[in-house]
């Protein structure tokens, strides 16, 4: 009697709440992350507590490097990481790390222009005639204007980023660009978004995206859970395959980093955590999906986007309020996601949407939910996103 | 290249975890309870486990007739929800009644009346005397007024506290339990705090816990409270509304609730109670869909039970406020627990309260503000743990002494109780 009860607990349990497949795990990446001088395992495991498994370092030598990298494999993290020893002698430092299972891959170079990139392509081929099993990893500098780009020696964004993979052999792509200002919204935000998710798409090449952690200068407050909200699930929205946060430990000039600079936690840990978990239980949204299409609602759309203007055919009505809303078609196997993420960072987003028999709601912990069983009316709130699932059509 | 980054992904999720965190034992589960959360037309499993989903445990059923309680107690149970229930037959034949669905695993207690006056106590406790002669297992509920204005004399009695202590005397129940909807015209009533204090206070002199509410709804309320509409007349009301004479429960925010329920655990209670799932701005429709209100209930419901460790069972040691002015009959804190250094807030202020529950105490600091984050500075010995949202424990020397608490929401410390031993 008492296994049949448990029987049939465990029954219901696995009937009542139908769940998003599980995939694997969204990359998500801290810049600045454990300073040699901490490199021990339970900085390591603080960084894994706060949702990072990735770890982006550069060490003074190739025996910190090690010394870290087996730390990061206790605790499952991977790295990125760079020492002297990289660039002084690539064959020989690869060949050392080749077999480490918390290598993800070598950090070349930070925001390089059009000049460097010869010289960065020559290092990647030297590092991946020894190494073809790890990548080289280079973050290009922020869309602030898309046109205007005389300073990075190219004639348009574009042309920065094609030119940069045509000449540096690398897998993925990567951009910081901290939108999130004590004015508002950086005007250029979304159309750097937009140009970037285009290009990463036309080189058929994933792309990661950054959200701040910290503030470092009077212009950029510091990170509320909306404001990380916002620039996380609008990266992924435009199909971001990997999220970075700068920075993760306090240095001199920053405010209010993860990690203060008594290496203690500080509020803004605690809302880093609380997103990552939010993001990784919606993994089987994201990871390995293809953006069908990303539009804008809103009276005003964001300088470089368009507005919305058709819907799937399993949604009949849509519509939202307020400032608006980014609206992005995910497909990802058999199922297509609708996602809508509210702009403002601090109003809710009133929404109204109806969908068919076959639209269904994605909940925050990856719970699915037939969306006849709610509202039509609903709301978002601040930087939030709601998504819904339908079958991809084939 | 692709490939490389999938290798890459999968690595990643295939690595081992870190060594499993510490965190706070659970005491069991806070019982939540809402009013009317399912209508009788609506009896069915699916429905109850809408409840269940939001987070609700006990359902309280207003239903016709003996039979629909039947039906409404086999789908609850199947849902995993309790029922405490009422139909004319309970009033009628109470024996009968109770002898009928004593056995019923989904049974909670016996809903008997809503915010009596002094005048109906006795027959209230004839009522509950003759159901008990047929079942002494489970118990009879009754929910007590708030003391939400000065007019005194309205309770029947000379006072509030000879009101809720001649029910207490008369009616013998598992806990006391009053509603008081705090959160008005886009502000917090100022009488609430003391309403907490009182139940408070009486816990922890008289051992008599209680329960408390949180409002999922909207409604209008007139300040004469002999005339308070019907949920279905909000719309209308708002033609003929007149603010002088009104108040607004407006649509509940994520941190309107989390203020009151978080407010209420500081203050000891035992169970969190939601009015109403129907009508404007509650968590079900006139449909019976969910609302967005549905999802931000869902949301506390779930995180006070991953902190049930905190509360449920607690006893209140002190309760104190901070803030430059603080709400009518509250004391301002003075005094802190030894492993607490130095504790302060900015804005509004805080409640901040101790709680002992077994080998572990607990600080628990609320924001009294729920539009603004508060800033809140707090020094430890190294005794002291953060508890985080999910049950996390964390040395509290592992966080920055300056950290800020969002709108409405609470920050706990925990370290341990004064001479009990941690097993």
């Amino acid at each position: 009697m008492l296994l049949f009860s448990v029987l049939l607990l465990f029954l219901t349990r696995v009937s009542a709440q139908e769940k998003l497949p599980s995939v694997k795990p969204l990359p998500i990446m801290a810049w600045a992350g454990i300073p040699d001088s901490e490199t021990n395992l339970e900085r390591f495991r603080e960084l894994k507590e706060m949702g990072i498994n990735v770890n982006l370092s550069n060490y003074p030598s190739a025996d910190a490097m090690q010394k870290a990298l087996d730390l990061a494999q206790q605790v499952g993290i991977k790295m990125i990481t760079s020492c002297p020893e990289l660039k002084n002698d690539p064959e020989k430092t690869v060949k050392r790390f080749i077999n480490h299972p918390a290598l993800a891959g070598y950090f070349l170079r930070d925001e390089p222009v059009r000049k460097d990139f010869a010289e960065l392509g020559e290092w990647a081929r030297k590092i991946a005639s020894a190494d073809n099993k790890h990548f080289c990893f280079v973050n290009l500098i922020s869309a602030i204007n898309t046109t205007k780009t005389e300073a990075l020696g190219t004639s348009s964004y574009a042309e920065y980023i094609s030119t940069f993979s045509k000449e540096v052999p690398v897998q993925l792509l990567s951009f910081d660009f901290y939108p999130i200002l004590t004015v508002g919204i950086h005007e250029s935000w979304y159309d750097g978004l937009e140009v970037f998710s285009a290009e990463a798409k036309k080189l058929d090449k994933p792309f990661w995206a950054f959200a701040l952690a910290s503030s470092y200068n009077s212009l950029h407050p510091v990170p509320t859970l909306p404001a990380l909200r916002l620039q996380l699930y609008s990266n992924l929205a435009y199909g971001a395959q990997g999220l970075e946060y700068w920075a993760y430990w306090m240095s001199v000039g920053l405010h209010c980093a993860p990690i203060g600079l008594d290496g203690r936690r500080t509020v803004v840990y605690d809302r880093i955590k609380t997103v990552n978990n939010e993001i990784q239980n919606l993994a089987g949204v994201f990871v390995g999906a293809k953006v069908l299409s990303v539009r804008h609602t809103g009276v005003v759309t964001p300088k470089g986007t368009s507005q919305l203007s058709s819907l799937p055919s399993a949604i009949r009505v849509f519509e939202t309020e307020g400032n608006g809303a980014v609206v992005s078609i995910l497909e990802n196997g058999p199922n297509t996601f609708f996602m809508v993420v509210n702009r403002d960072l601090k109003n809710n987003l009133p929404m109204i949407i109806l969908g068919d028999e076959s639209l269904k709601r994605v909940l925050k912990d990856g719970s699915i939910v037939k969306a006849s069983t709610y509202a039509s009316t609903t709301e978002i709130e601040p930087g939030d996103i709601a998504i819904y699932l339908y079958p991809t059509k084939k | 290249m692709k490939k490389i980054v999938l290798y890459i992904i999968l690595a990643i999720a295939v690595a081992g975890n870190a060594k499993s965190q510490e965190k706070l034992k659970s005491t069991g589960i806070i019982p939540v309870m809402s009013w009317g959360g399912i209508a009788q037309s609506e009896v069915s499993v699916e429905s109850y486990k809408k409840l269940k989903d939001v987070g609700v445990n006990i359902d309280i059923a207003f239903f016709s007739g003996a039979d629909a309680i039947a039906a409404a107690l086999d789908a609850a149970g199947k849902a995993g929800v309790k029922l405490m229930i009422t139909c004319p037959e309970l009033k009628t034949d109470p024996e009968k009644t109770a002898n009928r669905f004593k056995n019923h695993p989904a049974l909670e207690g016996y809903f008997l009346s809503d915010e009596p006056f002094k005048v109906q106590f006795q027959e209230l406790a004839d009522w509950q005397k003759r159901i008990k002669t047929a079942d002494e297992k489970h118990y009879c509920f009754v929910n007590l007024l708030p003391n939400i204005n000065s007019n005194q004399s309205k309770f029947g009695t000379k006072d509030y506290k000879e009101y809720i202590d001649t029910f207490d005397q008369l009616f013998p129940a598992p806990y006391l339990s009053f509603d008081f909807y705090p959160v008005v015209d886009g502000g917090v009533h100022p009488r609430w705090y003391e309403n907490l204090e009182f139940f408070a206070n009486k816990y922890r002199t008289e051992g008599r816990p209680f329960r408390a509410f949180a409002l999922s709804t909207s409604y209008l309320a007139y300040s004469n409270d002999a005339v308070q509409p019907s949920l279905n007349d909000f719309y209308q009301l708002y033609d003929t509304y007149k603010p002088e004479k009104t108040f607004v429960h407006d649509i509940p925010t994520l941190a309107a609730l989390r203020l009151q329920i978080y407010a209420d655990l500081a203050y000891g209670a035992q169970g969190i109670e939601y009015w109403s799932f129907r009508g404007f701005g509650s968590p079900l429709d006139a449909q019976g869909k969910r609302t967005v209100v549905y999802d931000r209930l869902q949301r506390v419901s779930n995180e006070i039970q991953q902190l049930s460790g905190v509360f449920l069972g607690a006893k209140v040691i002190s309760v104190a406020q901070t803030g430059l002015e603080i709400p009518v009959g509250t004391k301002q804190l003075s005094k802190l627990p030894a492993p607490v250094r130095l504790l302060e807030t900015t804005g509004e202020g805080a409640v901040v309260s101790v709680l002992e529950n077994g080998a572990n105490s607990f600080v628990v600091i609320v924001n009294r503000d729920f539009k603004n984050t508060m800033k809140l500075i707090i020094s430890t010995d190294d005794s002291v743990k953060k508890v985080l949202k999910d049950g996390t424990l964390i040395p509290a020397t592992d966080y920055a002494n300056a950290t800020e608490v969002e709108p409405g929401d609470v920050a706990i410390y925990m370290f341990p109780t004064p001479g009990k031993i941690v097993k």
